[in-house]
């Protein structure tokens, strides 16, 4: 909402510079977005009369003039097609600035030029280049041209927040101010000189079919209106806004709107049938022309503004092109009505038709303000559009909007702001807002006026009183209460963990958009049924995410193309699919990551070496260990989808918690990856399984166990192992001849190749003996290692290698 | 003696070792001499020659040590660069919540987290947000397709409606996390980042409560210098409501290119739980109060990194990743 400080000084008087301004309502909750100063010249602009115009003999275009400019006569070399002999204009006398430039005494083409005839746009008054300002009788020569537009304007644009549309005017700012400073504010005169002797009671009448729709509208009538250029002081204003001016009657309606924040409509009074105005819903598929010339299709709850034949007005949102004011219009009948906020909304949104009127009633016009509005649009009418006022008005009022009053308890603003408010300093608050005031000792009962839709509760007044007395004095309190019984939830800890951990492990942390493909879904949760994003923002962010892999893969991808080779990326982040809503409440909290190059970079005196599946278990690990849960892991081996070759990652009792391994080449091809790339994903709450205040430990799960002093024996033992035969699945039957001494098993070193056969490897495991309380010797451990060979040796093809 | 220390090589020390202490070594012959030697003083000759071998033997290996070891540092270049690892970086929108969450869990703020596609309900209804609010509109917030009435949640605030109807005052939470907005990703627009709203409902809670942990907060945060203003504003879910604005901590309020030379920088909305909001929980407004408050995760990471550009934080370029590779 633009705001002009000359048109502001109608309402409210003020020395106080337009930074100032701006600073005491941002403060009062109009924050100020802007202040653009508006010079149209800088002194010395007088009204003027040409006494000559000739033209100029070394120029065609060009005129010769001798300017009257009280006192004086310049001659001035003037350039507009419609200077003549008699026009009374403004003219810059020599020094005054206009825009960038300084007016000089100079010869133009040969001939002595002291001064400059202005145009409207030159002055910022219009866009009208046509030629110079025809001001016309009642302009006196030699008179500061100041007194008819001021040299300059201060603009100010503020942000109104959807509560306060009562403020989307010059009253309504001013308004706040006056409360502000205390002084008084000045309304605009709503006399009215009823200049003609008809009565509007006898002209016009208006019906009301849908009261709740419309419970107010109220109608003047003007007679033999001229439609022409509005008055330079109103163009000027309405330009300081951004209104572009466009005829006194368009203009009129549009500065009461700015100034009052009524919007009003005019129509000619010809094409209304009957002088019968009705106010109704219009029928489903009903069709009207807007004054735009645009078709529109109506339904039940648009309100149709009619006569007794047709649609005449979309209420509240647009005209009708039939009843359009034109050049050749000579009575107008002038529309002030309150709509319902929900109503206006609905077919301004519909009709995508938002407007400064709908604007306002959308939000909530001021209901008491409709006779005032038509009152001052009639006497503007008879002023600048050399009409004729009609007597009396017709105010079709069936609904009045009630304001109805709110009790005001003076210590209610200590409990909410902190400090107290006397019950004085809260009144004055209150009176100098406008607002009705009841004393009643306990309470303050308090009435709010017809504009302030926004105070309905007591919380409202508070927010009044801290409003006016300023946020700045409410105090800034200096200790607070701890709350001793509220928790993080049981897996933040363990989150923050698991992040830590992969970022300790060498993988850097991704932040990948939460909307993917269809596509993406259906290749790496297909099978769930997604959340499917209702008119996305593009088809690449259409469905909520089930998993974080896609994500990752194109940031491989990313980088990957920018030279990287080693890329290691993790993510942690909500997942959730609809087809989760059940198990779930549709969402899980996934860790995933990818790693494609060399975990252990290429260095100057050594190779890098490619990351591979037993790399990816050892992320796993890690995570495990960090996270406390239970070593080893548990998997099931069988490949899992998308994954050339991978392992299924099981919680404690068994069930699926996350995948890991190679991406198929083919998949990986998709995002543009050529190499092997690794990924895992890992649904981090199944896995962790936290459980809100039990006890957990960092570090490690189920405290420390007492570690025997004695020293280890150590036996190594290899194997020729069938490729076919897992390598765990020996590890277990050495593990399975378990003895009280045997601390680990552990797989030292693989080989293949001569003298095995080619479906064949050697498995070395190296095995680690410890008793509590004494030196093993070998008469301890030979029988045990006996029995672990045995137990291998069970498994088919396995030997122990000589 | 001599000898010894002039050996400049292992071969010339073998040598030297071979002369002196080998088999046939001049230490060697002199052994072989004892039995001519006068058997008075043959013990104290002998006893001689032990420590002179043992000398001899001890230097002689001093020696190949050192010899050794120079050798080994000839081979050493000291000004060979470290050899690489992996590097892992926290990402920063990471750093920063975590920061952010630091210090309100020192301030006694318990941690909530909620769900990212969330109902019409939490989102809004329970937010006392009127039906015609724009914030509901389609082109604001992106709706599901196939489920009537969800959405992806346009901030973290359901998250205090999912904490209050859990839980009796008194409350105090922060609750960070993923928000979505129907907006084209720009330079300063993304319809993904990250929220934080803090929110304490107790008896007695009051806005100079509010003014004083915001305060607190973004001093921790932002130096012990700054400070910070309130100015009115109007959102549907708290009354008063206000704007924060903190003093620049970049130029202390004197006006740079960060705060646009105004001295201020606008960090968040905050204000007083409406009664509306807190009724619907069920807690009853006449009893208890409380306030809300939020800042822009991304918004703050950008100020205090001097990130020009949001995108970056989703593109993930390894160039941007890899500069938030410090630990603390």
């Amino acid at each position: 909402m633009k705001i002009s400080l000359n048109w502001l000084r109608d309402f409210v008087d003020f020395d106080e510079s337009p930074e100032e301004i701006a600073e005491i309502l941002t403060f009062l909750n109009f924050e100020c977005e802007g202040i653009e100063t508006i010079k149209r010249y800088v002194d010395g602009v007088v009204v003027g009369k040409v006494l000559e115009s000739v033209p100029h003999p070394n120029a065609d275009k060009l005129q010769l003039t001798r300017v009257d400019v009280g006192g004086e006569v310049l001659p001035i070399v003037c350039g507009a097609p419609n200077c003549r002999e008699g026009l009374i204009v403004p003219v810059a006398t020599v020094g005054t600035q206009i825009g960038e430039f300084t007016i000089d005494a100079r010869k133009l083409r040969g001939e002595m030029s002291q001064g400059m005839i202005l145009s409207e746009a030159e002055m910022k008054i219009s866009e009208n280049h046509g030629g110079i300002l025809e001001l016309g009788a009642g302009f006196k020569v030699g008179d500061d041209f100041s007194k008819v537009v001021p040299a300059e304007d201060a603009v100010l644009e503020f942000e109104i927040t959807v509560n306060r549309p009562d403020a989307l005017s010059h009253i309504g700012i001013a308004r706040e101010l006056a409360a502000y400073w205390g002084r008084p504010l000045k309304l605009p005169s709503f006399d009215v000189q009823e200049s003609s002797s008809r009565k509007v009671a006898d002209e016009l009448t208006i019906d009301i079919d849908a009261p709740e729709q419309c419970p107010r509208y109220v109608g003047r009538k003007v007679t033999g209106v001229t439609v022409m250029d509005s008055p330079l002081w109103m163009k000027a204003r309405l330009a300081s806004i951004g209104q572009r001016p466009i005829s006194n009657v368009v203009d009129i309606t549009n500065y009461i709107l700015f100034e009052l924040g009524q919007p009003l409509h005019a129509f000619d009074a010809d094409q209304i049938k009957d002088g019968h105005i009705v106010v109704r819903m219009a029928n489903e598929g009903e069709k009207f022309v807007t004054l735009d010339d645009k078709p529109r299709k109506l339904v039940a709850s648009d309100l149709m503004i009619a006569d007794p034949e047709k649609g005449v007005a979309l209420g509240g949102v647009m005209g009708g092109a039939n009843s359009e004011v034109t050049d050749a219009t000579k009575d107008v009948i002038i529309e002030a009505a309150y709509f319902d906020p929900p109503t206006i909304r609905k077919t301004a949104k519909r009709l995508g038709l938002p407007s400064e009127a709908s604007r306002r009633f959308e939000r909530g016009a001021d209901p008491g303000m409709q006779p005032n509005a038509a009152a001052r649009c009639a006497e503007l009418f008879r002023l600048h559009a050399g009409a004729e006022v009609l007597q009396g008005q017709v105010d079709a009022h069936p609904a009045p909007v009630a304001r109805p009053p709110v009790s005001y308890r003076p210590q209610r603003a200590g409990v909410v702001l902190g400090f107290d408010v006397p019950k004085d300093d809260a009144v004055k608050v209150f009176q100098s807002l406008e607002f009705g005031v009841e004393d009643k000792g306990e309470t303050v009962v308090v009435t709010p006026p017809s504009w302030r839709h926004d105070i309905e509760r007591e919380i409202d007044l508070v927010e009044e009183v801290a409003r006016h007395v300023g946020y700045d004095k409410v105090p800034t309190a200096e200790s607070s209460r701890v709350v001793l019984s509220s928790e993080d939830p049981p897996l933040e800890r363990m989150l923050d963990t698991a992040v830590d951990t992969m970022v300790a492990l060498g993988f850097r942390e991704a932040n990948c958009s939460a909307m993917t493909s269809g596509e993406d879904h259906e290749a790496f949760a297909g099978g769930l049924k997604p959340y499917v994003i209702n008119r996305p923002i593009n088809p690449e962010m259409s469905v909520y995410r089930a998993s974080l892999i896609p994500g990752l893969l194109r940031v491989v991808e990313h980088n990957l193309n920018r030279g990287f080779e080693d890329v290691f990326l993790f993510e942690a982040g909500q997942v959730g699919g609809e087809g989760w809503l059940e198990t779930d409440g549709g969402q899980r909290l996934h860790l995933g990551f990818a790693m494609v190059g060399n975990w252990i970079p290429q260095a100057y005196d050594r190779d890098g070496e490619a990351v591979d599946l037993a790399e990816v278990k050892t992320v796993l690990n890690e995570l495990a260990r960090g996270l406390t849960l239970d070593l080893p892991l548990r998997f099931d081996y069988t490949t899992p989808d998308n994954l050339m070759l991978g392992v299924k990652l099981l919680s404690e009792d068994g069930s699926l918690t996350g995948v890991a391994g190679q991406l198929k080449p083919e998949l990986a091809a998709r995002f543009g990856i050529d190499r092997p790339v690794y990924v895992g994903e890992i649904d981090i709450e199944r896995w962790v399984k936290p459980v809100a205040g039990e006890l957990r430990l960092p570090g490690i799960r189920g405290g420390y166990q007492r570690f025997s002093r004695f020293p280890a024996n150590v036996r190594d033992v290899a194997f020729v192992v069938p490729l076919s035969t897992p390598a765990e699945d020996v590890r277990g039957a050495l593990l399975e001849h378990s003895s009280e001494l045997l601390e680990d098993v552990v797989l030292f070193d693989l080989y293949k190749g001569k003298p095995l056969a080619s479906d064949e490897r050697s498995l070395a495991f190296r095995a680690t003996f410890r008793a509590p309380d004494r030196t093993l010797t070998d008469d301890d451990i030979d029988p045990i290692i006996k029995g672990m060979i045995g137990s291998a040796e069970k498994l088919n093809g396995v030997r122990l290698r000589g | 003696m001599k000898d010894i220390a002039a050996v400049s090589s292992q071969d010339t020390l073998e040598e030297v070792r071979v002369r002196y202490i080998g088999r046939k070594g001049s230490i060697a012959e002199l052994f072989k001499q004892m039995g001519k030697i006068d058997p008075s003083i043959r013990g104290e000759f002998g006893k001689t020659l032990n420590m002179l071998k043992n000398d001899a033997t001890a230097q002689i290996e001093a020696m190949a040590r050192e010899l050794e070891q120079a050798e080994t540092l000839a081979g050493y270049d000291p000004t060979l660069p470290a050899r690489p690892i992996a590097q892992g970086s926290y990402h920063p929108i990471t750093l920063i919540e975590r920061e952010v969450k630091r210090i309100f869990t020192r301030m006694g703020f318990a941690i909530k987290r909620g769900p990212e596609v969330e109902d019409v309900w939490h989102n809004f209804d329970a937010l006392n947000t009127p039906d015609w609010h724009p914030s509901r509109d389609e082109t604001d917030t992106l709706y599901l397709a196939d489920i009537p009435n969800m959405l992806l949640r346009t901030e973290t605030s359901p998250v205090q409606i999912r904490t209050m109807q859990a839980q009796k005052p008194p409350i105090r939470i922060v609750a960070p996390g993923r928000v979505f907005r129907n907006d084209k990703p720009d330079p300063t627009h993304s319809p993904m980042f990250t929220q934080l709203e803090g929110l304490y409902v107790d008896k007695g809670v009051t806005f100079a409560d509010l003014k004083g942990t915001v305060l607190q907060f973004y001093r921790h945060l932002l130096g012990k210098n700054v400070v910070t203003r309130f100015r009115p504003h109007f959102f549907p879910f708290t009354e008063p409501s206000a704007e924060v604005d903190v003093s620049c901590p970049f130029c202390g309020g004197d006006g740079c290119r960060v705060c646009k030379h105004s001295g201020w920088i606008e960090v968040g909305g905050s204000g007083m739980v409406d009664p509306n909001v807190l009724e619907t929980v069920g807690i009853d407004p006449e009893i208890y109060t409380g306030w809300a408050f939020g800042l822009g995760i991304e918004r703050m990471t950008m100020l205090l990194y001097g990130v020009d550009d949001i995108r970056l934080f989703y593109e993930n370029d390894i160039r941007f990743l890899s500069q938030f590779g410090g630990r603390r």
